[in-house]
């Protein structure tokens, strides 16, 4: 324990330390306190009759999806330009004549029409029409199922090299829209009122905003504190000592954990005492923040932290810090930001205050994910104290990437 | 049972040896370590960083056996309990205070708190850093750093101090006081001082290993080993010209330049063919070129 507590203090003096709460606290203002909990924007939680608009609802309607999905398509098909997001980022693909032949055919397949009835729609929309306004109707459900239009579109996406708005499991989001009703909308506010009492809804979207920042931030601070040690020449005076290396290395994890933990709790109370006071605090559940900060992002702060200890002492710093922008990367980048929850993907994300039913629904992937990023993070410090122990004792010096290319370069 | 409790004050060191990759950096070393201050004396890179860090478990020795006041070195939790180690090259946090510095490896040593402040006041004071136990470790002189270096390896009152070339880069005044220091410690433990300044050895040890190429070249009193020397070493006055012939065909220990002429003085198994040659009282130094010149560690002449 008093190690722990010599742990905690040292972490508390570190830099890099700070600048994580930094980025943590202005990232949760900026994104969550300042933006979803601005008093008129809660104010808007609870519809009222007469409003123009409440909103859009996404719908999985092959009614609705298959003519603005195939006018997208056709559109994109007509002037070559297409937009997707492979990697997150944003690619604009020009098609050559081959791929833009069989574009040409889906395009054919999905509406109908041929290559020159389709020209004169491009036509017409030179003339002044407004192609999404004046949508002609293609008629495609007498012609194609939902699956089979759904095959057209995975091929569509296949051509573009995938990341686009025609993938299946984007077509409810980018084409589903439609404008929420009063009812929809107040059956809505009511779940959050008397299902969430308000402050779980929130605490979702706290832990979805959080989780982003979490599963990479924490390795820079385990990666500097895992280095401190060579770092200011003490590593020997250290190795020296009576204590065991699963000792240190244990109380270094969980020191690491608890103080990485600290500024998401004092921002999950911010958030907690703004709705509370908006809400009063008889209508909220008092316990969400605290609840879905510890079920939700301790398991991510931990196995960030484990996989970084873990990575640091195995190779480096900056190996470790590398390997965790992948892994949180790939991982942000394959999840959709509300609706699934996959049992081993690392970022669990819901990005909404309502859908309560969508997330209880996944409860079990959602545990079954939270425990097994518990136990990663935990069978990682588990490692650490043993490759530590190996340094300590000579008998392994870590593993140099930089030194093995320009061995491997030498040699070559 | 005698027996034991003899071994219980030795480090017993058989037929050890250490290999990184092909390099042989220890070549089976015999060696037994007494109670008081041990040298261990090499040039760079002989193997005496090696042999420390090997006795502090910080190195698995390739083969051979080493027990330490009894317990053998497989047994590291059991030798770092009993071992204060001061390395060649070391600092502490630097943003930590001189005291929190020595709490944190304490700790770390696995002192309760009330042990720890008492050891702390009583090292602070033994080694002069009481005035500056508030100061960062980063505001410390190099001098400071390392007084600090010998109260941090003191802290857990080990049976065994090792200390790796701690004078290297100190100034007199400072390198006079840490081997005075040295030289109080040692009174109640075993005490390994490794240094290629053959000075620090004759001011504070009475017994000594030379180390060369990984191998114990010499290993018993300093005295002895002066005695050793005894005949061995000559002075002569030559004219500055010839110098360059005189180190060339001999090995010169010192130079001392008298106008014109140089008095030089002269490791020789036999009187040197120099007019004037006279015989010499040997120090430590010329003993230590003298015991590496006749284990052919240095050719006539100086080379290697």
């Amino acid at each position: 324990m008093m190690l722990y507590t010599k742990e905690c203090k040292k972490i508390s003096r570190s830099v890099i330390y700070w600048i994580f709460c930094a980025i943590m606290v202005l990232f949760l203002v900026s994104q969550f306190l300042g933006e979803e909990l601005r008093d008129d924007r809660l104010v808007l939680n609870e519809p009222q009759q007469g409003w123009q608009d409440y909103g859009t609802a996404y719908t999985d309607d092959p009614e609705i999806i298959m003519p603005a999905a195939a006018n997208a398509l056709v559109r994109c098909y007509l002037i070559n330009e297409y937009r997707t997001y492979p990697l997150g980022f944003i690619h604009i693909v020009h098609l050559k004549t081959a791929e833009k032949e069989k574009m040409c055919m889906i395009c054919e397949k999905i509406t109908g029409m041929d290559e020159n009835e389709l020209k004169d729609i491009l036509n017409s929309v030179e003339n002044g029409n407004d192609m999404y306004h004046d949508q002609p109707d293609y008629d495609i459900q007498s012609r194609l199922t939902y699956e089979e239009f759904k095959a057209f579109m995975t091929e569509a996406d296949s051509i573009l090299g995938g990341g686009s708005s025609f993938a299946p499991e984007q077509l409810s989001l980018q084409f589903g829209g439609v404008p929420k009703t009063y009812e929809q909308a107040k059956a809505e506010y009511d779940e959050l009122a008397e299902k969430d009492r308000f402050t779980n809804g929130y605490a979702r979207l706290f832990c979805d905003y959080g989780g982003i920042f979490l599963s990479l931030l924490p390795v820079f601070v385990a990666a500097a504190l895992c280095t401190s040690d060579k770092r200011s020449r003490m590593y020997q005076l250290i190795y020296s000592r009576e204590v065991s290396s699963s000792k240190i290395v244990l109380s270094r994890f969980a020191a690491l954990v608890t103080m990485l933990m600290l500024p998401v709790l004092v921002m999950a109370l911010w958030s907690h005492i703004k709705i509370a006071m908006f809400y009063t605090v008889s209508r909220v559940d008092n316990l969400a923040f605290l609840k879905y900060t510890f079920i939700w992002l301790l398991p991510t702060v931990i196995a960030a932290t484990g996989m970084g200890m873990l990575v640091t002492e195995f190779f480096s710093g900056i190996a470790a810090v590398f390997a965790q922008f992948v892994w949180w990367f790939a991982s942000v980048m394959t999840t959709p930001i509300a609706g699934k929850i996959s049992t081993f993907g690392f970022v669990v994300r819901h990005n909404t205050i309502g859908e309560r039913d969508v997330f209880m629904g996944q409860m079990h992937q959602f545990t079954v994910n939270r425990l097994f990023f518990t136990a990663v993070g935990l069978v990682c410090a588990l490692l650490t104290a043993f490759v530590y122990d190996l340094r300590r004792g000579g008998k392994f010096n870590g593993i140099r990437m930089s030194e093995k290319m320009l061995r491997h370069q030498s040699q070559s | 049972m005698k027996e034991k409790r003899k071994a219980d004050d030795k480090i017993i060191i058989k037929n050890v040896s250490k290999f990184y990759g092909q390099k042989k950096a220890l070549d089976s070393v015999d060696l037994t370590i007494e109670k008081g201050m041990f040298g261990l004396l090499g040039r760079n890179g002989a193997g005496k960083t090696t042999l420390m860090k090997t006795i502090a478990t910080l190195h698995p020795k390739s083969s051979g056996e080493i027990s330490v006041c009894g317990v053998p070195i497989e047994k590291a939790k059991d030798i770092r309990s009993m071992t204060g180690y001061l390395p060649q090259e070391f600092s502490m946090y630097p943003s930590m205070k001189v005291d929190e510095c020595l709490d944190y490896l304490g700790v770390l040593s696995g002192m309760d708190k009330k042990l720890r402040q008492e050891r702390t006041d009583m090292l602070l004071k033994k080694v002069n850093l009481q005035k500056h136990r508030k100061k960062k470790v980063r505001q410390l002189s190099g001098g400071m750093l390392r007084r600090l270096g010998i109260a941090q390896a003191l802290l857990h009152d080990p049976k065994v101090l090792i200390v790796d070339e701690p004078t290297a880069g100190l100034d007199p005044e400072e390198r006079i006081r840490f081997r005075n220091l040295l030289g109080e410690v040692a009174e109640e433990r075993i005490v390994i001082l490794s240094t290629h300044i053959v000075g620090d050895i004759e001011a504070s040890c009475k017994k000594l290993a030379i180390l060369n190429d990984g191998k114990i070249l010499w290993n018993g009193k300093v005295r002895d080993l002066v005695d050793e020397a005894d005949g061995k070493v000559w002075s002569a006055v030559v004219d500055s010209r010839f110098l360059p012939q005189v180190k060339s065909a001999c090995t010169v220990t010192g130079m001392v330049m008298q106008g014109s002429s140089t008095q030089v003085r002269i490791v020789s198994e036999s009187k040197p063919d120099i007019g004037g040659a006279r015989r010499e009282e040997p120090n430590i130094e010329d003993a230590y070129i003298y015991c590496l010149y006749r284990n052919n560690c240095i050719a006539e002449g100086g080379g290697e």
